[in-house]
């Protein structure tokens, strides 16, 4: 299928059933807020080996936080409620109460409740105030810089996980440039997030490795440095691969990011360096959701 | 659905006690009709004394209340009850859930043990206003309540919980014992304000209490968090960007760590 002058081949991302939460943390200044956020998020790329998944959903507005300050909401994913819980309460901890002036507050609704300054509050040391308005409660822990407010839950909701496309271009400026152009795309999107550096990962993976202690080994198939070696899904002209992930509330939102990102790479300069795009799958026996690109883009 | 409009066929010339209107599990507008309520010493039914119009049975319009009325909107849950007129003693008295509306003046004990839901009183409440029902510790124990006027004396004791904002003056020994919760006065304070505190925070305009109170460095964010949240949910302003906050907290007198943000 040939999309406004861009390939997309015939195949399909493979995404799995997550658990989300969304935090909205807020500060004196946008740079405080985004201090705690780039702190928090950091070493969230892959539930493999972070615990979850997070990334900075958007820049909220004054008038759209709880506390009428500048902030950001984060979106955090994980394969499992305890995890997710427990990740949470850690980063809260170590990068949010910490961070001067900082706010948090819970940035989605569900019966399905989760800790968020619950277990926190014990840091004042019986010197933390509670305060029940509007049927939800918060905590006041004194800090040095004056009082960190937290609110005690927030939700978890069920979540999908690891779509993605693959970006497979002549060279790595152009391949490089063509994922800008898809991540600052779908920047404002609600309900998603690329948990990678810059959205954008470089080291796409399979399942399983010739070494028994490896889950999950370098994709192959798509490395342009093992083309004529290896099973390569890669033509002769294809020189740099990148892969987009991108985690979303539903499946919905996912197709719509990818949609919105494909068509942005399409309606560019670029696209006549790029040869393809694909995605990323383990034959589809793995995840519970698939996204065919061609069916997206139609 | 249309609100069921309550409206008295003509004045009344004893008390009249509605705790039933509110309590009982009534199923259908039959139901309602033939409510029992005790007026004087009689037992008669509610169709007796009020024409009753519409269907929706979880909202209820009251018009021209009187003051002879008592315990409206008693142990209320999950109900829509707006009030025209002034009404008498024990409203919304251990009230669960829902919204309660006054356009009127309260008697006595007005939302005496409410554990839940929102009141909005838009004239006076007398004395003994969230007060501790006989045979209980505490008096509110959570819920909104917002009073336009004024406030008697003895009011708020032993609160646990909740938001309370009074736009008038309050009376004398008004919140006593406080053991949690927020306070908002707008107007003046009086006699034996706030003894014997344990917790709880009162955010107040009025200058007296601050010689009690050792004062501590103020932390805004709380406050502007708080004041957002009540005009977002209630569209109530309890301050403006503009005012200076000065926070107290703990007495000079006895150990306690009640909070007093004064504004000025």
């Amino acid at each position: 299928m040939i999309y406004k002058g861009l390939k997309i081949e015939n195949t399909f991302a493979e995404a799995f059933n997550m658990k989300a939460s969304r935090i909205i943390v807020t500060a004196e200044n946008d740079k405080w807020a985004k201090h705690a956020c780039d702190s928090f998020t950091g070493f969230a790329t892959s539930v493999i080996a972070c615990g979850i998944e997070s990334g900075i959903e958007k820049k909220l507005n004054k008038n759209e936080t709880p506390d009428g300050r500048s902030g950001y909401s984060i979106l955090l994913f994980s394969m499992s409620r305890s995890e997710l819980e427990k990740q949470l309460e850690i980063r809260v901890g170590q990068c949010i109460l910490t961070c001067p002036s900082t706010a948090v507050f819970s940035g989605i609704d569900s019966d399905d409740k989760i800790p968020l300054g619950k277990n926190l509050r014990y840091f004042g040391d019986g010197n933390q105030i509670a305060k029940k308005i509007d049927g939800e409660r918060y905590w006041r822990i004194p800090v040095m810089d004056g009082e960190f407010l937290c609110q005690e839950m927030t939700s978890r909701v069920a979540a999908i996980g690891g779509g993605n496309f693959l970006v497979m271009s002549t060279d790595k400026k152009s391949c490089l440039t063509a994922c800008e152009i898809a991540i600052n795309a779908i920047k404002n999107c609600e309900n998603i997030i690329t948990p990678f550096p810059g959205g954008v990962v470089r080291s796409g993976s399979k399942v399983g490795s010739k070494y028994k202690s490896l889950i999950a080994s370098t994709n192959d198939a798509f490395c342009p440095t093992l083309r004529n070696i290896t099973k390569s899904n890669l033509t002769s002209k294809t020189n740099c691969v990148l892969e987009i992930v991108i985690n979303g509330l539903t499946e919905n939102d996912i197709n719509n990011a990818i949609k919105i990102s494909i068509n942005a790479i399409a309606k560019s300069k670029i696209k006549k360096n790029i040869v393809g795009i694909s995605a990323g799958n383990y034959g589809g026996k793995l995840g519970q959701y698939h996204f065919h690109l061609r069916k997206i883009m139609k | 659905m249309n609100p069921v409009v309550i409206t008295l066929k003509e004045k009344i010339k004893n008390r009249l006690d509605m705790r039933s209107l509110t309590s009982f599990d009534i199923k259908n507008i039959n139901n309602l009709k033939s409510l029992p309520i005790q007026y004087g010493k009689h037992q008669i039914k509610l169709s007796d004394i009020f024409t009753i119009k519409g269907k929706d049975l979880k909202n209820i319009i009251f018009k021209s209340s009187s003051n002879m009325i008592d315990n409206v909107g008693y142990k209320m849950k999950n109900m829509k009850l707006t009030i025209y007129g002034d009404i008498g003693y024990s409203l919304g008295k251990k009230m669960i859930s829902g919204t309660l509306k006054l356009y009127g003046n309260t008697s006595d004990n007005a939302c005496s043990g409410i554990v839940g839901g929102e009141v909005f009183i838009m004239g006076n409440a007398g004395n003994y206003f969230c007060s501790m029902p006989v045979g209980l510790n505490e008096g509110m124990k959570d819920g909104f309540i917002y009073v336009k006027g004024s406030i008697g004396n003895n009011s708020i004791e032993r609160m646990r919980r909740g938001t309370i904002i009074i736009n008038g003056n309050v009376g004398n020994k008004c919140v006593y014992q406080m053991i949690s919760g927020t306070v908002v006065i707008k107007g003046k304070i009086n006699k034996d304000f706030c003894k014997d505190g344990k917790r709880g925070t009162i955010i107040t305009r009025d200058n007296k209490i601050k010689s009690s109170y050792n004062e501590v460095a103020t932390n805004k964010d709380f406050i502007y968090f708080f004041y957002k949240k009540i005009k977002d949910t209630y569209n109530i302003n309890i301050l403006s960007k503009n005012n200076s906050i000065k926070r107290f907290y703990g007495s000079k007198i006895s150990p306690n760590k009640v909070e007093v943000f004064l504004i000025k």
